[in-house]
């Protein structure tokens, strides 16, 4: 598993999966996990948490990506996506924990359906589809 | 019924050939049940070998609704709605969890049970194939868990490939365990509460739980005058409250 500390941090990023994978690749380094993350337009500003926003580079989102790809497999890079996708609770903390579990574990990680982050990001990556499959089947009549 | 399933396989050999397949969609049939007196037995052998022998795609039952009154018809109070679904279980049983019809229905009971499933019937019957280790068992063997499916099954195969799973992961998986727990182990142990193995406690749980869901379902169109009480007994409350004669005698005899 990947180790790092859990800090009392809450990561901005900009919204887009980008910034997301730009934050990974910062956790990475640094080798961290904040609190949690919020994208900048649903930030609520108060006393309690520090706030720290994340950068978006692409150069460090590109090399993710790939790495995933290379590195992981491309079912964790389309879980991920597909989990960015869709509504689900807490969707960016899940993410990350997966992408950065996934590195240490390698391709495995998608069977290890009983760690719950993992599970979270293969039901969301599943309602998504099947909630954009019911509106594909759904236009034909309009 | 024989043409078409014979020009199905034909039109499969030769698609390689031919762009068009004959019936793109399979054939099916539907039975109407409940109008005859053909047991559940019967109507299952039936579809079973429908099933075999024409390879069709599915058979449909429906339950008889009577429309006109006639003395050649016959009078049914209801249809046999409940009866209609413990069919489609069975068919379910048949065509992906590999049972066999004589698996699920004898001669000695031709029909389906009223409270349970067919599944959870045939566990209950064969209790010498449980319990199941969920960690060691084969796939075709979870299948025939009550209470998991081919979803479920998938899903403990592959979640059990790097972890040995217990009952909390079970649950994190998204499994019902609500008939499952009286059948499973995890790394040899029994779900918490289930004390022992046996017939007359599983089946007693079992219905207890069936008996608790149909006392529930009991619902009430509610409208907004409900939490008025009404006038009738409105009044009578009103009559026990006001002192009686015999209230008022014994009062004076100092019983009240």
């Amino acid at each position: 598993m990947f180790n790092g500390n859990v800090i009392n941090k809450t990561y901005v990023y900009d919204g887009t999966f980008e910034g997301l994978l730009s934050m990974v690749f910062d956790c990475y380094i640094k080798k961290v996990i904040p609190l949690r993350i919020v994208s900048k337009n649903e930030l609520e500003i108060n006393f309690l948490d520090t706030i720290e926003e994340i950068k978006t580079d692409n150069i460090k989102a590109k090399r993710i990506f790939d790495g995933i790809a290379k590195n992981i497999s491309y079912d964790t890079l389309y879980n991920s996506y597909y989990a960015f996708l869709s509504d689900g609770n807490e969707k960016e903390l899940n993410i990350l924990k997966y992408i950065l579990n996934g590195f240490v574990i390698g391709p495995k990680i998608n069977t290890m359906l009983s760690i719950d982050f993992v599970f979270a990001v293969c039901s969301m990556r599943k309602r998504l589809l099947g909630e954009s499959h019911r509106f594909k089947r759904f236009t034909p009549f309009f | 019924m024989k043409y078409i399933s014979q020009n199905i396989a034909i039109s499969k050999q030769e698609k390689s050939i031919y762009k068009e397949k004959f019936v793109p969609a399979g054939q099916t049939t539907q039975l109407i049940v409940g109008a005859t007196p053909e047991t559940d037995l019967k109507i299952m052998k039936l579809s079973e070998s429908l099933y075999n022998s024409l390879d069709l795609k599915r058979v449909y039952y429906s339950a008889y609704v009577s429309v006109n009154n006639d003395e050649n018809l016959p009078a049914l109070e209801a249809p046999p709605l409940l009866r209609e679904n413990r069919l489609y279980q069975a068919d379910w049983l048949l065509r992906f969890y590999g049972f066999k019809i004589d698996d699920l229905l004898d001669e000695s009971h031709p029909n389906f049970h009223t409270l349970l499933d067919p599944k959870c019937d045939w566990a209950l019957r064969h209790l010498e194939n449980f319990p199941v280790e969920i960690n060691k068992a084969d796939y075709n063997t979870l299948l025939k868990v009550p209470g998991i499916g081919v979803i479920s099954a998938k899903r403990i195969i592959t979640a059990r490939r790097e972890f040995n799973l217990n009952f909390e992961n079970l649950k994190k998986l998204g499994i019902v365990l609500k008939r499952a727990r009286y059948f499973i182990t995890c790394n040899g142990k029994y779900f918490d509460p289930i004390k022992s193995f046996n017939h007359n406690f599983i089946s007693e749980n079992l219905l207890f739980l069936e008996r608790l869901s149909t006392h529930q379902s009991s619902y009430v169109q509610t409208s907004l005058f409900d939490t008025l009480p009404k006038a009738q007994e409105l009044s009578y409350n009103f009559d026990k409250l006001l002192p009686t004669k015999e209230d008022k005698q014994k009062c004076l005899t100092g019983m009240l």
